[in-house]
């Protein structure tokens, strides 16, 4: 027993470092990144990383076709994705939290209008959506976060307004309203404690989803514009010289999995600590 | 000959020489039972007379022979057609044909086929490129099965060039009135040397070679065209046996597969211009932000760091050793000019003149790095370019309705080597590609389409070619090169103006 | 039990086509924000404004939004799609001829991720109160997050480019002639009785394949795995412990069909995810199916195009969800009570 209890922390702690580290390499990237990300040098094209053969230490992950560095495209990369990230998954939060309460809180024609508008929402793939979205809106850091919190406010809605009906039935929550408590106290108060430990865990999940859908986009060229350093774009430069230099391809593949695994690692162990139902089932 | 010989004779001889030989008359090796290329692009539509484009050409041609064939310099050969004659003022054109040439159904290919093509199909409506050229065509009269009489609104003495352009090809009248304009589209019934076998959009095209040919036939029986948009994957389709010819491969994979033992590659130029259209009005009315765009591009690295150094950079719309082609201009990098000419308008790189850059994306190898290296050259002279990425069908949408970004990276295929089809139609601002819209520029161009003495008309283009670059009216950057990878145990002709046809092919 | 199976299905479609009644208008609506001229595009580029403005009035662009998706729904139900601005040809039979490429491969990928999910799940399971099924667990998470692109090209590095075993495009070998009467090259292939193109079938579906299934089957494991973790917990395992019954028949007989409903759930709710994934899988892959069309369409604004694929991608993905039901429902009658 002591055994899966102690690994879940071993896992969330792997995960919470890798989300640090994530984060702080899209903020401190100015500071940290070796050479300017966009700077190029026409005649140091596709020059291997350092540890290859011909590789040379001026450039640790080597240069990609422009001859730019690609470290510091990468760490610059974790600042787009991180900026996409944080702003896509507070949007897509803030707007299925407030549909999920009023949905699970009020319930009838309101609960059925926004249940039906999640079930037209979840009809459409979200690649799918999010791609149609952008050739609506045309291309655009804005646009790519604009397009995943109208395609992923829905997970927040569907999950949340389950467990806002949950809390709704608590005898305490009864209570606050026959002392005279207005819904909003009520909500603000009452329901929206007892639905935290979830949505922590969402956001953390949703931090790598909107890191992969960033990604795709950038790499097919929907995404962010052409001189915003992205992971997926770096994929999709990299691919025509796949055989020349592999590394350029795996390079921005292992951060975007890196990334991905460090929030999937940090939900799944928020979820373990926070949600008291899951300890239950630990414990047993 | 070895690769590397023949790549510094074509440098050296420009585009002009890069077909030795006009027919594969070396392929002795006999027979080649079949030969799979990896291709770029689906034609999207087997009509030859639907699409103005450079890519399906080759495919076309295949199933459709063309009234005129073009030789090593590009000159007018007889094809279907055995012998023509312009009149002096170029408004009608005589055509005699070969009295043995059959479509692949066996039926004879007559004076009538080519008024169906030429003429009537337009006037049923049918909605082909074909009229960007031949939409001047006011009747064609038969005089008998072999010989007819084109006439045009006015005067068009390139009409015998487009007999070898695209959408120059002749169909069959009883087929095209049999299945209409829809089965055209993906029933083709041709005088080429093959006919259809198998056609999957967007996959694969199937050819199987006609014993009934008029002509010479190719050594290779089938001929299958794999359809793979992506470089890489052409690449490991070649390299695992899957395919014996890959097009457009990047030119660091054609290095490496002349390294090694089992595959080869060329690089050469063929009659393609990549350049940037540049609009008259807007931040670009200034022709000093013009000339500074220009003198701020440094060609010949992009040649360096793009093509290995293959590609010719270009200094006027032509490219070397073609007609037209300004001798001994030069348009200079000059990165001081530049900052002294923005200077001159106010602008610098800490005040730079900022516009939109449009770039296709893919289109052709090193596209996008190009555009962005580009970009960085502007930058530090002071112009702030903001790159948007569109397609070819967009480039046409946008310039239409007139919303295309002051420059955009463009590029052009003039299979012909005729100045009409790059200065000329980049200037007539009657026509859907200009850019550079100024009655002044128009006025001088227009006349040069109905010019008949073909001697005043090339010498004109060259003092036009050399007013429009001092104007800063479009900048040209690099003649474009072809790459083909293919099984050592082959030999590949290249074809000056970019066509791959099974007379390319023989055995090594 | 047949017909109430039937009259849930009927119902779950009833209840669907509003909801794709009004997808058709998000789709169309979005669609119409594009600062593009489908007339300008279906013409050839040497067309007279005059006769871009003729085209444009026969096309109906000149009216307001809602009457133009009146028009564009009868055209519908008189079978016309509209036509392709790129092909110029109907974007119905365009469709059509796609159509079953990205079906056998979603189909395909859906089959290989069930079979993995499903015997992962159980391997983890059996393995229960070890290390080895944290391993697995923390392996299953780690797959979790690589989604379908990048493990297709993780598959095309490895297996294309560094140690060449797969074909990395396309449905078939060139040289190889398949009579394909279905579409369905699975089915072709057997139909014509040649193993060797059957392989070959199945060697260049194998890549695409796996890139899809092995995105999908980590979540098939987890979710099996715990519904049998809390399937076990139910006081009828250990009642029919007790009476004798081996833990073989116990898990095969009892559980399993009990944990396979969230399974089942799973599948239908996310099978759009794999669907959708077809797009840039089927892009990286060069294989001649939807996806490919769609990008091809997204990129020059091929508006009938785009417009019938993404309605393709909504309905099938709404017929997963209303099989799901009507599959719960088979395993648990008493769900509908």
């Amino acid at each position: 027993m002591g055994r899966s209890r102690r690994l879940p922390d071993i896992r969330l702690l792997f995960g919470c470092a890798i989300a640090v580290t994530v984060l702080l390499a899209g903020i401190l990237a100015p500071w940290i990144a070796p050479y300017d990300p966009g700077a190029q040098d026409l005649l140091r094209i596709l020059q291997p990383p350092a540890w290859d053969e011909g590789g040379s230490s001026a450039h640790i992950f080597g240069t990609d076709s422009l001859g730019r560095d690609v470290l510091s495209r990468m760490i610059y990369g974790a600042r787009t994705a991180m900026t996409v990230a944080v702003l896509a998954t507070g949007g897509a939060m803030i707007l299925g939290m407030l549909l999920a309460n009023c949905a699970g809180y009020f319930g009838g024609w309101l609960d059925w209008c926004i249940s039906r508008l999640v079930e037209i929402w979840l009809s459409f793939p979200p690649v799918v959506l999010s791609m149609l979205l952008i050739v609506g809106l045309g291309v655009g850091t804005d646009k790519v976060i604009f397009a995943i919190i109208l395609v992923d406010w829905t997970r927040f809605c569907r999950v949340l307004r389950s467990e806002v009906q949950v809390a709704r039935r608590y005898d305490y929550v009864a209570y606050a309203r026959l002392i005279g408590f207005s819904h909003m106290r009520v909500i603000a108060r009452e329901i929206f404690p007892a639905t935290l430990p979830m949505l922590i865990t969402l956001v953390s999940l949703q931090m790598g989803i909107s890191v992969v859908v960033e990604a795709i986009l950038s790499f097919v060229g929907m995404g962010v514009p052409s001189n915003v350093p992205a992971w997926g774009q770096m994929i999709a430069d990299a691919r025509v010289d796949i055989y020349s230099a592999p590394w350029g391809l795996a390079l921005p593949i292992l951060a975007i999995f890196g990334t991905v695994l460090g929030f999937n690692l940090l939900g799944d162990g928020l979820r373990r600590v926070l949600d008291p139902r899951s300890r239950a089932t630990a414990r047993e | 000959m070895k690769d590397i010989d023949r790549r510094l004779f074509m440098q050296l001889f420009g585009a002009a020489g890069a077909t030795l030989l006009a027919n594969p008359a070396f392929a002795a090796g006999g027979d080649i039972d079949r030969i799979s290329i990896a291709w770029t692009s689906d034609p999207t539509t087997l009509d030859p007379n639907q699409r103005l484009a450079p890519d399906p050409q080759s495919i076309l041609r295949s199933l459709f022979d063309q009234p005129l064939d073009q030789l090593a310099d590009l000159t007018l050969a007889p094809a279907i057609v055995s012998g023509w004659k312009l009149n002096d003022d170029a408004t009608s054109l005589n055509l005699t044909l070969r009295d043995d040439v059959t479509f692949s159904d066996g039926s004879k290919l007559t004076s009538a086929d080519v008024r169906y093509s030429f003429f009537e199909r337009l006037q049923a409506g049918h909605e082909l490129d074909l009229s960007t050229g031949f939409g001047t065509v006011t009747d064609i009269e038969i005089l008998s099965d072999t010989e007819c009489v084109m006439k045009f609104s006015g005067p068009f003495p390139t009409a015998p060039v487009w007999l070898a352009f695209a959408t120059g090809f002749i169909v069959s009248k009883a087929h095209g009135e049999a299945v209409g304009p829809e089965g055209m589209k993906t029933n083709p019934l041709g005088a080429g040397a093959y006919k259809l076998k198998e056609y999957t959009r967007d996959s694969r095209i199937v050819l199987e070679r006609r014993d009934d040919y008029w002509g010479e036939k190719p050594s290779v029986k089938q001929l299958t065209f794999e359809i793979i948009p992506d470089s890489t994957a052409r690449l490991a389709a070649l390299e695992s046996g899957t395919v014996d010819i890959a097009m457009e491969l990047s030119i660091r994979d054609v290095k490496r597969l002349q390294q090694g033992t089992a595959f080869n590659a060329v690089a050469h130029p063929i009659g393609r211009l990549i350049f940037l259209t540049v609009r008259s009005d807007g931040v670009l009315a200034d022709k000093n932000v013009r000339l500074a765009a220009h003198h701020a591009i440094d060609k010949a690295l992009l040649s360096q760091a793009f093509f290995g150094g293959d590609a010719v950079t270009i200094d006027a719309p032509a490219f070397p050793g073609m007609q037209g082609n300004p001798p001994g201009y030069v348009f200079g990098y000059d990165e001081a000019k530049a900052v002294e000419l923005l200077a001159a308008s106010g602008f610098s790189p800490e005040n730079p003149v900022e516009l939109e850059f449009a770039t296709s994306n893919g289109q052709f190898p090193g596209d996008y790095d190009i555009a962005r290296a580009i970009v960085t050259m502007w930058e530090k002279v002071g112009i702030r370019a903001k790159l948007i990425s569109i397609t070819e069908a967009q480039w046409y949408d946008l310039n239409s309705t007139g919303k295309l970004p002051p420059i955009s990276l463009f590029t052009w295929d003039n299979p012909t080597g005729d100045p009409e089809h790059f200065t000329g139609y980049m200037f007539n601002d009657e026509l859907p590609f200009a850019t550079f819209k100024r009655p002044d520029v128009t006025a001088m161009v227009k006349p040069l389409f109905s010019e008949p003495n073909n001697e005043k008309r090339i010498k004109a283009y060259e003092e036009l070619n050399v007013f429009l670059m001092n104007e800063g009216a479009m900048i040209p950057l690099l003649q474009s090169i072809q790459t083909i990878g293919f099984r050592r145990d082959l030999a590949i002709t290249p074809w000056s103006n970019g066509w791959m046809e099974a007379r390319s092919i023989s055995l090594a | 039990m047949i017909r109430s199976l039937l009259w849930i299905l009927a119902r779950r479609f009833a209840s669907v086509i509003p909801v794709f009644i009004i997808v058709t208008m998000l789709v169309f609506g979005t669609l119409r924000l594009l600062p593009v001229d489908p007339a300008q595009m279906s013409m050839p580029p040497s067309a007279s404004i005059e006769q871009v403005e003729a085209k444009r009035e026969q096309m109906g662009l000149n009216k307001p939004v809602y009457v133009q998706y009146g028009l564009w729904v009868r055209d519908v139900f008189q079978g016309d799609f509209g036509q392709s601005t790129q092909y110029r040809m109907p974007t119905g039979a365009l469709v059509l001829e796609r159509l079953p490429a990205t079906v056998e491969l979603a189909l395909s990928a859906l089959v290989f991720a069930i079979v993995v999910g499903v015997a992962g799940g159980l391997a983890i399971f059996a393995v229960r109160d070890t290390p080895l099924e944290t391993a697995g667990l923390v392996g299953t998470s780690a797959l979790m997050a690589l989604p379908d692109f990048l493990l297709a090209l993780l598959f095309i590095l490895f297996l294309g480019v560094l140690y060449p075993i797969l074909p990395v495009n396309g449905r078939l070998d060139p040289g190889i002639t398949l009579e394909s009467d279905t579409g369905f090259f699975l089915i072709d292939a057997l139909l014509s009785g040649d193993p060797a193109i059957f392989l070959n079938v199945v060697a260049h579906l194998a890549l695409p394949v796996m890139a899809l299934g092995l995105a999908f089957a980590p979540m098939i494991i987890r979710v099996l795995h715990s519904s049998l973790v809390s399937t076990y917990q139910h006081s009828y395992i250990e009642q029919a412990r007790l009476r004798g019954i081996s833990d073989r028949k116990i898990l095969f007989g009892q559980a399993l069909k009990n944990a396979l409903l969230p399974v089942i759930i799973l599948v239908g709710t996310q099978f759009g995810g794999l669907f959708g994934g077809t797009l840039l899988v089927e892009m990286i892959f060069s294989y001649p199916g939807l996806g490919n069309l769609m990008l091809r369409s997204m990129q020059t604004a091929d508006l009938p195009i785009i417009m019938s694929v993404s309605l393709i991608y909504c309905a099938t993905t709404l017929l997963f969800n209303s099989l799901a039901d009507a599959g719960a429902y088979l395993i648990n009658p008493k769900l509908r009570a």
